[in-house]
This record gives C-alpha cells, sequence and structure tokens, in this order.
C-alpha cells in the first residue's frame, strides 16, 4: 500500500489518502474500513439523462464518490472489497442520498476519512505501508486423498484450493485400484501447485504431510516436471521444504511453524510469530495456568493489575460493527502498551488467528500469577 | 342374480355394512357362484376397518394394473420401488368384467397378501398378452382370490409363501408374458377359457399353487438355514418350473381342448406329488390345521403394521399378536410369516430368524492387530494366516523370493498383508489389511492395522470396525521400552481400542526368541503392561498373555514343542491346569473369545470405510462392517449424508457372496441406484426408515488422556469417528465430571487437563454422521487427535442440530 497523503486533526479526526498495490492491501482496507466512515473512490455508475424531449437513456459514467459506509464485504479468494452505502458529497450525476456500491480496485487511490483514527488504525495504515518485504509463502498440507494447497503473505493465508480424491483402500490380492487412486490424486495436486503457485514471488514452497506421502509425491512431481519439461519447477526445486505434520488438514499448517526448519526460513514472517505467541499461551497454561488468561473479562482483569506480557488479540474484534466493543478492546490495547506489554494483533486469515479467535479473540501470557475468581466459578 | 343375492343376504345375515349392489358385484365377480361370494364377503368385511386404518409405509397392496399388459417390465420394476401402493388400488372394489385392459380378479385380493398381488399380476399380464379381454384372466386371478377367501386353506400355505413366492410368481408372470405363445410343456395344461363357473377344482388349483409356493419357501429358509445362501438362490429359480409349467400352461392352453375336469384332475395328481417331493427335501410338516388361518395372521400382521411407530422396523414387531397366536408362535417366528403382507417385499429374508439359526455355527469376530511400529504385527499375522492354510506354500515362497531380493528376507511374512509398493519398499504397514482364518470355534476376519503414528487414523479406522484385538508388543531390549514410553504406540493404540469399545485382549508378547526366550523378560513385560492396560480400563479377566515369535512362528497355532526349536519356551511356559503340556498359543486364546452380543434388531448401520466402482454399471461398491441391524440383498438403503436411496444388489461377507449379512459382518455391499460422486468415506449406509443423524455441533462426553497442553474453550483438533477425521473445535467446555461418581465437579471450567473427564460442546468443520451412544455404540465414539497424538476420547451425549 502507498501512503499518498494524510490528514489527521488532533480530535483524531481526519482522512487518509492509500494506494493499494496488492491483494495484500485489499485485506488491509477491509481492515481499515468500518461501517459509518467517508471513502472517496472513483467508480462507474449507470446514470439515466432525460433528455428535452422525455427520452431516458442510460450512460455508464466513470465518476468519483463519496460515500457513507453502511455495509463492507470481502471475498478472500478473489480478494475483492465491496463497500455499500449512501453517496454524502455532491456530484453531477448522483444526488446525494443514494445508494451506492464502491469496489476497491488495485492501483486505484482512495480516500478514507474517520472520525476517529485509533491506535489499531493507525497501526494498521503504517504495517500497510511497510515496504520491507517478507518471504511470501505457499504450503501444501495433503495425506492420501486430501491436499490443501494455500498461499501465505504477510497478514493472509489463503486456501486456493482443496483436493480431494477418494483413494480405494488397498484391499485383498489387489493394489491397482489403491495405486490408480493415488496417481489420479498427485496428478490433481502437480496441477493445482502448477496453477496457484507463482514461483517469481512465492520464495519458499511447503510440502507437509504424515507418513510418506510428501516424499513420494515429491518424487512424483520431480518426475512429471522431468518429463513434460517444466522448468518453473525444475528450476525452483530448491524451494521446495518437505516438513511432517500429522495430518493433511489446514490445521496443520500450525505444525509446519513449529518446525524447526521452517522457523529458520520464516523467523521474521507475523504468520511465525503468531504462531509462537500461541504456543507460548498453551505451553504456559500447561505448566502455569494462573499465568496464562483467555476471554475478555479475564484478561480485562489482567490488564487493571498491570499483569499482562504479551497480548494477543486478533483484528476480527476491531472489525465489530458496534463501536463500544471496538472502544474496549482498543481500550485493553491502550493499557497493555501502557504498561509495557508485546500486543500482537493477529490476523484472522492465518491459522494461529483462527485459533485465537477460537479462544475468544483475546489471550494474555502474565508476567505474574495472578488468582482470578471468575464468575463461574463461584456456581 | 335376484336369486344368488337373496341366497348371499341370507348366508351373511341383514348386515348393514354389505350393500346389495356390494353384493351384486361379487356376485357378477364370482359368476353367480354364491358360496364363493359369501366366503369372500365374509372375509372381506370382518378386515375392513383395519384395511381402511392400517395406511402405513409397510403395508403392501396391490397397485393398479392397467399398464401392466402394455409396459409390465416398467410397472414392475415401478411396484418394486414403491413401498406404498395408492391405497385406493389396496382397497379396490370389484371391477369384474374382463376388459381391455383387464383390472381383473385380482381387485378381490384388497386384504390378501403380497402373494395374491404379484401372483395376480404376473397373471393378469401373462392372461393379458395371451388373451386381452378374455375370460381365463379372471379365472385365474379368482383361483388366487378364491384360494384366500378359503378359510380352512391352509395357513402357512398362504402366507409362507406370501412375500418370495409372490416375487417369483410376479417373475414368472413376467416371464411368461414375454413369451407368451410359448406352449405349454406343463403337466396337463388345462383350460380355463370359457369356463363360466369355477369349480372348486380350480380353487383346489390355487391352492396347490400355494403349497408349492409354501413349499419352496420352506425349503429355501432351510437350506439357508445351513450357511449355503447362494445355493438357496439358485434353487429358488430353478425349483418353481413346474410351478411356471403350471402357470404357462393355464395361459398358454386357451386354445387347448379336453375336458377341464380332467384337466384338474391331472393337474392336482402333479400339483400333490410335487409337494410330496418338496415335503420330502425340505422336511416340512404337513399343516395340522393348529395353527391360526391366514386370515388371523393377516389381521395380525395388520395390526402389528398399523399400530408400528413410524421409525419401526416392522419386523421388530412381535410377530403374532393375533388372537389364536399361542402355542404356534415358536413355529410362525422362525417362519416369519405372520407379517409378511404388512411388509415391502423387499423383505424376503427374514434374517434375524435366519441369523438365530446360524448361532453357533457363524461365530464370526473381527480381530484387529495393534501396537507399535515394527512390533511385528504384520509377520505374526502373515504367520498365523500361513499356518492356518490361508497362504498356500507357493505364494509364500513367491514373497520369499521378491522379499530376499531386496535384501528384506524377513519380511516375508509381513507381505502377506503389506501389500502395496510402498509399504513394500519402506517395510512399513500404512494401512489396514484385511484377512482371515478360522480357529475351532471360531471364524475371525483380521484386521492388520498399521503401527507408525502417522497412520493412527488407517488404525482407528481398522480398530473401529474390531470386537476384539491382539496387542503385539516386542518384547525385546529396548523394543518394548520405545513402544511403551510416552508416545510410543502400545500405548496409544492400547487406549484407542479400549475408547472405541474393544474389551477383550490378547497381548502377544513377540520376538522373545531375540532374547531366548527368558521367562523374566516375559514377567517384566506382562507386569508392566498389566498396570497400564488396567488403567486403560481392561478387565483384569479379560486381557491375556501369550509369548510368541512371529517371525519363528512359536506358539501361534500350535503350542510350544520342544522339538521345533522352542525349548527353552516350553520349558517355562505350562499350561496352567495340566502342567505336563505346553502353555496354551496363541490360536487357544482366540478361540476363546467371548461373542459380544450384536445388535441385529436395530436399525441398519454400516459406516463406508472404502468404496469403489463395481458389480455391473452403476454400482459402488462400498466395504465396511455392519454396526447394527441386518441386510439382504435386494433390500432398500439410505446413503448419509445425502439422503439418496438404492438397493442393495450383492453381499459379500468376508468375500463370499451371501443373500444376506447381520450386525458384526464385514460386508461389502454393491449398491445400485446411488451416484458415485455422493459416496465418502465416512458416510453411512442406513436403513431409510430410520436413518442416521447428520450433524456439525454435538455435545460428548471426553476422557482426556494425555494432552501436550490442556484443552480450552476453541481447541481445535481432528475429530476422528469410525474412518472419518474431520477438524473440529472444543466450542465450549460444559462441565468437569468426577468419573467414578458421575458428579459434576466444575462448571465452565477454563480449561481441562490431562486425566479429567468433562462434557464438551464440539463444532465439526463440515456435518459428520454421528448417532447417541445409547442409540449405537460405533457411531457415538469419537476421538480427538492433535499433532499426532490422541488426546481424548469419548462419546456422544446429545445432538445439537
Amino acid at each position: 500500500m502507498k501512503l499518498l497523503g494524510r490528514q489527521i486533526e488532533r480530535d483524531q479526526s481526519g482522512s487518509v489518502r492509500l494506494v493499494p498495490e496488492e491483494p495484500e492491501d485489499i485485506w488491509h482496507a477491509y481492515n481499515l474500513i468500518l461501517k459509518g466512515d467517508q471513502l472517496t473512490a472513483v467508480t462507474t455508475r449507470g446514470v439515466k439523462s432525460e433528455s428535452a424531449t422525455g427520452s431516458v437513456s442510460t450512460n455508464r459514467v466513470r465518476l468519483k464518490l463519496t460515500v457513507s459506509i453502511e455495509d463492507v464485504f470481502f471475498d478472500s479468494y478473489a480478494c475483492a472489497l465491496r463497500i455499500n452505502g449512501r453517496v454524502v458529497a455532491e456530484n453531477p450525476h448522483v444526488s446525494i442520498g443514494q445508494y451506492h456500491t464502491l469496489d476497491l480496485e488495485l492501483n486505484q487511490p482512495f480516500t478514507l476519512a474517520k472520525p476517529e483514527w485509533d491506535v489499531i488504525s493507525l497501526q494498521r495504515v503504517s504495517d500497510a505501508c511497510d515496504i520491507a518485504r517478507q518471504a511470501d509463502a505457499a504450503a501444501v498440507t495433503m495425506h492420501e486423498g486430501l491436499a490443501v494447497i494455500c498461499l501465505m503473505t504477510q497478514h493472509m493465508t489463503v486456501v486456493r484450493q482443496r483436493i480431494e480424491v477418494a483413494i480405494p483402500r488397498k484391499s485383498r490380492g489387489s493394489t491397482t485400484n489403491y495405486d490408480k487412486g493415488l496417481q489420479r490424486f498427485y496428478e490433481q495436486v502437480y496441477e493445482a501447485i502448477k496453477r496457484h503457485i507463482d514461483f517469481s514471488v512465492v520464495k519458499v514452497v511447503i510440502l507437509g504431510s504424515p507418513g510418506f506421502v510428501r516424499e513420494q509425491f515429491f518424487a512424483y512431481m520431480m518426475a512429471q516436471a522431468a518429463k513434460a519439461e517444466d522448468r518453473a519447477i525444475i528450476e525452483n526445486k530448491a524451494k521446495f521444504l518437505l516438513v511432517h505434520t500429522s495430518s493433511g488438514h489446514k490445521g496443520a499448517l500450525e505444525e509446519v511453524m513449529r518446525d524447526p526448519q521452517i522457523r529458520v526460513r520464516l523467523a521474521d514472517t507475523k504468520s511465525a510469530v503468531e504462531a509462537r505467541a500461541i504456543d507460548g499461551f498453551y505451553q504456559m497454561l500447561n505448566s502455569n495456568p494462573d499465568r496464562a488468561f483467555y476471554g475478555y473479562d479475564d484478561v480485562a482483569k489482567a490488564a487493571e493489575n498491570g499483569a499482562i506480557g504479551t497480548l494477543m488479540v486478533t483484528d476480527e474484534l476491531f472489525r465489530a460493527a458496534d463501536v463500544p466493543t471496538r472502544k474496549k478492546y482498543i481500550r485493553l490495547v491502550e493499557d497493555s502498551k501502557a504498561s509495557n506489554a508485546e500486543v500482537l494483533v493477529f490476523s484472522s486469515m492465518h491459522v494461529s488467528g483462527e485459533q485465537l479467535n477460537q479462544l475468544s479473540g483475546v489471550a494474555a501470557i502474565l508476567n505474574f500469577p495472578l488468582l482470578i475468581e471468575s464468575d463461574d466459578e463461584c456456581e | 342374480m335376484q336369486a344368488g343375492l337373496a341366497a348371499v343376504r341370507e348366508a351373511i345375515g341383514q348386515t348393514s355394512a354389505v350393500t346389495d349392489s356390494e353384493i351384486k358385484e361379487s356376485l357378477w365377480y364370482y359368476y353367480f357362484d354364491s358360496d364363493a361370494t359369501i366366503a369372500w364377503l365374509r372375509k372381506t368385511y370382518k378386515l375392513k376397518p383395519k384395511v381402511r386404518g392400517a395406511d402405513t409405509p409397510f403395508r403392501m397392496g396391490l397397485p393398479a394394473i392397467g399398464n401392466i399388459d402394455e409396459h409390465e417390465e416398467a410397472a414392475l420394476a415401478n411396484y418394486r420401488h414403491r413401498p406404498g401402493p395408492p391405497p385406493s388400488a389396496a382397497r379396490g372394489t370389484s371391477q369384474p368384467r374382463p376388459q381391455p385392459p383387464p383390472a381383473t380378479g385380482t381387485s378381490s385380493l384388497k386384504s390378501l397378501s403380497a402373494l395374491g398381488g404379484a401372483a395376480g399380476r404376473g397373471l393378469g399380464g401373462l392372461s393379458s398378452r395371451a388373451q386381452p379381454g378374455a375370460a381365463p384372466l379372471s379365472v385365474v386371478g379368482m383361483a388366487l382370490s378364491a384360494l384366500k377367501a378359503r378359510p380352512g386353506v391352509a395357513p402357512a400355505a398362504t402366507s409362507a409363501g406370501a412375500r418370495p413366492g409372490g416375487g417369483l410368481l410376479s417373475q414368472i408372470g413376467s416371464l411368461s408374458s414375454r413369451q407368451p405363445a410359448r406352449p405349454a410343456r406343463g403337466p396337463a395344461p388345462m383350460n380355463f377359457a370359457g369356463r363360466q363357473v369355477p369349480s372348486l377344482k380350480s380353487m383346489a388349483s390355487g391352492t396347490g399353487a400355494g403349497r408349492v409356493a409354501e413349499s419352496h419357501q420352506r425349503q429355501r429358509q432351510a437350506e439357508l438355514g445351513t450357511g449355503a445362501a447362494a445355493a438357496a438362490t439358485t434353487t429358488l429359480y430353478a425349483q418353481p418350473s413346474a410351478l411356471a409349467q403350471f402357470i404357462l400352461g393355464a395361459g398358454g392352453a386357451r386354445s387347448g381342448a379336453g375336458s377341464a375336469t380332467e384337466a384338474m384332475g391331472g393337474l392336482r395328481q402333479e400339483i400333490a406329488g410335487l409337494l410330496e417331493a418338496c415335503r420330502q427335501k425340505s422336511g416340512a410338516k404337513k399343516f395340522g390345521f393348529d395353527t391360526p388361518s391366514p386370515d388371523d395372521r393377516v389381521l395380525s400382521a395388520q395390526g402389528a403394521a398399523t399400530g408400528a411407530a413410524p421409525g419401526k422396523k416392522p419386523k421388530a414387531q412381535p410377530a403374532t399378536k393375533g388372537p389364536s397366536a399361542t402355542e404356534p408362535t415358536k413355529e410362525l417366528e422362525q417362519l416369519k410369516i405372520s407379517d409378511a403382507p404388512a411388509t415391502p417385499p423387499k423383505r424376503k429374508i427374514d434374517v434375524e430368524a435366519e441369523y438365530a439359526k446360524t448361532q453357533g455355527e457363524h461365530d464370526t469376530l473381527n480381530l484387529v492387530v495393534v501396537g507399535h511400529v515394527d512390533a511385528g504385527k504384520s509377520t505374526l499375522m502373515g504367520h498365523m494366516l500361513y499356518a492356518l492354510g490361508q497362504v498356500s506354500e507357493r505364494a509364500l515362497r513367491k514373497l520369499e523370493q521378491e522379499a530376499g531380493r531386496i535384501g528384506k528376507g524377513s519380511f516375508a511374512y509381513a507381505w502377506v498383508l503389506d501389500a502395496t509398493d510402498e509399504e513394500r519398499a519402506r517395510g512399513v504397514t500404512m494401512d489396514v489389511a484385511t484377512g482371515s482364518f478360522a480357529t475351532a470355534h471360531r471364524r475371525f476376519t483380521i484386521l492388520d492395522a498399521p503401527g507408525h503414528r502417522d497412520f493412527v487414523p488407517n488404525m482407528i479406522s481398522g480398530a473401529s470396525r474390531a470386537d476384539v484385538a491382539v496387542l503385539v508388543v516386542d518384547a525385546s531390549t529396548g523394543g518394548f521400552e520405545s513402544g511403551f514410553d510416552r508416545g510410543g504406540q502400545t500405548r496409544e493404540h492400547a487406549l484407542l481400542v479400549r475408547s472405541l469399545g474393544v474389551s477383550q485382549l490378547v497381548v502377544a508378547v513377540n520376538k522373545l526368541d531375540m532374547v531366548s526366550w527368558d521367562a523374566a523378560r516375559y514377567e517384566e513385560v506382562v507386569a508392566r503392561l498389566g498396570a497400564f492396560l488396567l488403567s486403560c480400563g481392561f478387565h483384569k479377566d479379560d486381557v491375556r498373555y501369550v509369548p510368541v515369535s512371529g517371525l519363528g512362528g512359536v506358539n501361534l497355532a500350535r503350542r510350544a514343542d520342544p522339538g521345533a526349536g522352542a525349548a527353552e519356551l516350553a520349558a517355562w511356559y505350562r499350561d496352567a491346569a495340566d502342567p505336563g503340556q505346553p502353555g496354551p498359543c496363541l490360536v487357544d486364546f482366540l478361540d476363546t473369545f467371548a461373542l459380544p452380543e450384536r445388535a441385529v434388531s436395530r436399525p441398519l448401520r454400516v459406516a463406508v470405510s472404502d468404496f469403489f466402482k463395481g458389480g455391473g454399471a452403476g454400482s459402488v461398491s462400498i466395504s465396511g462392517r455392519i454396526g447394527q441391524g441386518t441386510v439382504q440383498v435386494g433390500e432398500r438403503v439410505m446413503l448419509v449424508p445425502g439422503g439418496e436411496c438404492g438397493v442393495v444388489k450383492a453381499i459379500d461377507v468376508d468375500y463370499v457372496s451371501a443373500s444376506w449379512a447381520v450386525a458384526g459382518d464385514a460386508v461389502v455391499l454393491t449398491i445400485q441406484g446411488i451416484d458415485i460422486q455422493q459416496f465418502a468415506v465416512g458416510a453411512v449406509v442406513c436403513a431409510p426408515e430410520r436413518p442416521i443423524s447428520v450433524t456439525a455441533r454435538f455435545e460428548a462426553k471426553l476422557a482426556v488422556f494425555e494432552p501436550p497442553v490442556p484443552i480450552t474453550n476453541g481447541f481445535s483438533a481432528l475429530l476422528h469417528t469410525q474412518s472419518l477425521s474431520v477438524p473440529a473445535v472444543v466450542r465450549q467446555i460444559i462441565e468437569t465430571i468426577d468419573q467414578r461418581t458421575g458428579e459434576v465437579l466444575k462448571r465452565h471450567p477454563r480449561h481441562i487437563r490431562k486425566g479429567t473427564t468433562a462434557r464438551v460442546e464440539i463444532v465439526t468443520e463440515s456435518r459428520v454422521c454421528l448417532e447417541l451412544f445409547q442409540d449405537a455404540r460405533e457411531l457415538g465414539r469419537v476421538m480427538l487427535r492433535k499433532g499426532g497424538e490422541t488426546i481424548a476420547a469419548g462419546i456422544v451425549t446429545a445432538i445439537r442440530d
């Protein structure tokens, strides 16, 4: 994302002008744009005009509109963002108060005005505009009959394809069906890798599986690539990392992040940091349950006591539609920061973020044990 | 007509239920035979209220048959698929006028069994083809109906023949209609054409037909009883040829000359002879008129059908609710005839009764072989199969050669079960292999599970199909420890098989030859394992230990023989009862496994563990174990999720074709009518009237093992049930429970740690087939795994949506 201008007043109101440059920036925009904000962007609209004689004609007009946002929809697969709202600025074609739906486009600047730019939003802008590119990675987790192909960027893990092939089990006397099924499965995974992974962008491709599937598949893929002289695969052979996971489901990415090999390669990526943090939380819960809290109420109490060492929050909470909830969490983040805690805003698009979401969206590792009497314990 | 009406009125009394027009109609139908009319009316109007009320899907009636002459095949097919024909058809009043398309004498069968229906239809098709619009049809139909109407007719004859006979007759009917001009080869061709008044003899012939059907039925059941199901099927088609000929004769001989009386006489003789022959074959008893009449049986069956709860299988109902069913109950149940008219024709065989008969000969057990990787499971089982003659000498030599070629000579026995290239190349079992063998009193389907930790999902798939287990442990130095220490699969597998409901276990202490049959080592292993297995929940008496060598084949199928290289073992391993003898071998233990109770009478459940195209165009074969219920060829089954229905075309029990199978059997079902795309591992084939529930949110009682981190709300893991694994989240921990007392310890704890029991709510990523544990054991068990470790096992206590 490129920051073109920023005008924020003392009362935290103001606007920011940005250009999204790659799909991930759309995700950032999704996290920035909230109901009630005003968005100005170029868009097209069918405009009806009536001539003097009374005949009506409709033209598609490209025009700049400012809308007051009522609804935001994000499509993670296509990385598209649609924003619906009422037009608020005067315009030769559209009258104020009419509804319009904007599609946020790549490389088209937009201006976002908020009544209040909070810490999280500002942090998001600076994150989005951070040009230090981190390694983009692709990951294929598989077990016999199932493969999930994901692309991992700094803030997102997007499932590009999920392949499920029914492989007949080995039966008495014959393994032909099994072998055939397995071949069909490998073929599909191979095709999907070619289709979804752009080796000019991706720095590393992780193949994770239980048993010997990854090795078998890797051998198959290299043999096929050699046969078909698929240079993209042959030349990037070194980018493939074979990692053990316990299953082929997407959740296995969490195990991938724990693998020492991967830790080295993806050490500073957000997903690796987040995975480590959530791991740390569970370890702490295991060894010292009084130092690992989750759920807003418990964590807020810990924050009151200034006990929080690491605060983990998912960005989903800040996209909350109602202002008080958002404010509540923002206050939690600010309080924690004030007490020198490390604050990690998890991307809900990563596996670890999904996990944190399940864990009520907020968790904390405390610096010292705290005994809290949660309400339910009194029951 | 008036005279007939008066006679009938007199006979039946001035019953208000019967109107004059009805009487007239039936008189017309019976060609003014007042006796037949009276009999029919009596029967009909006695039944009437029941008939009206019994509009359940199970009720078998007569479909409208107007189109039979044109599209008989289609109509028949359609008929088979339609459990409940329009009540109006079943209830049909007489339409006696023979006109094309003939509505025929079948109309009088409204209260009759499927036999009458199918036969009437078959005959209808036959004669309508043969001579449209002519009388014979009605006569033949009437002969049958008269047979039904006559209270004195052998009851067993009618109803025993009812279902199979019905199918048979309809088959014959369609057969003959395809060849209408086929000359009569049968005994004494009869000529019904032109007969104005049906004589008693025609009724007698009808009775004969029923008797023939009965005899066939008995014979079939008797044969089935001996387990020769396939043979019985053959008999079914081969035997009735005489009957077919009779019917053919009836249809084909319309132009034949000769006195009908004479013909009937001949026929009677023929049938009597036939009957005698059949009786001799099957040993069926002559009917002594001491059992309830067919009417009683029809009544009771209809009562049962009406009273059946919507989801309940009618056959699960007590067979005899009838008034006069007291003493002969046993025989009735055996024949399972009384509810015949109430069930759709798909249930040809009363599997429960068949199963009960074969008990004692057919004691099948599913045995899973578990243990840590490289404990020697496959080698041990391979050697067992060889020792018990399941693997030929030649096949073994071939395997030895192949294994020797890649320098893995010792793997030859394991290769009996490890069949894929990958497994052989790596020397590791990856997927469950199956085999079978028999001991003196038991038949075993073995499931050789993989021991490698990465393949535990496959092991769960195998173990969920097992009744009993053999736990193989490596007793060699360091071998036992690596499997038994934390993270070893000896522990995990033992926990898993116990959580999957296996309570009987034989521990094969393997590779003792590597420690020169050291008794001390054996004792050590037994002691350490014993303590652990008790903590897993195995009962002390249900766990037995046996020292073996899988590779050497010592103490597997034969007791240790000092002469056969196991002198060291024989020296200390003695029979407890008779110290003069060497101790019992593995097979001795297997042979004394107690048989588990099979939930035969519950609704059918077969969890799909594998599926593939097969058995003809559009058919899909699934393999799995019947968790509960019964299944037979021709039965309609439902696939869940999806809810599509198909028909079972073939059943293989343990790779041998069969016509039925019961709970506990490892089967391959060939199903027609459901697209292969609908199938998935983890789907369940069930009884259409009581399908399994599909849910993505349920409540379970979990026993937490040793998870590396505590389970919290929102804890994500993989849920395993049967052969399925699906990502799931522990949405909420409801409460922790004291394992012994069942008392609630703490509500909504923040986390649960190892060793606790808790009630939790689980949400799965996709909808899975699950059932309450109390309803279906197999499908009510779940397992949670994470990061390659089993962290909890539990049972489903509530289904939330």
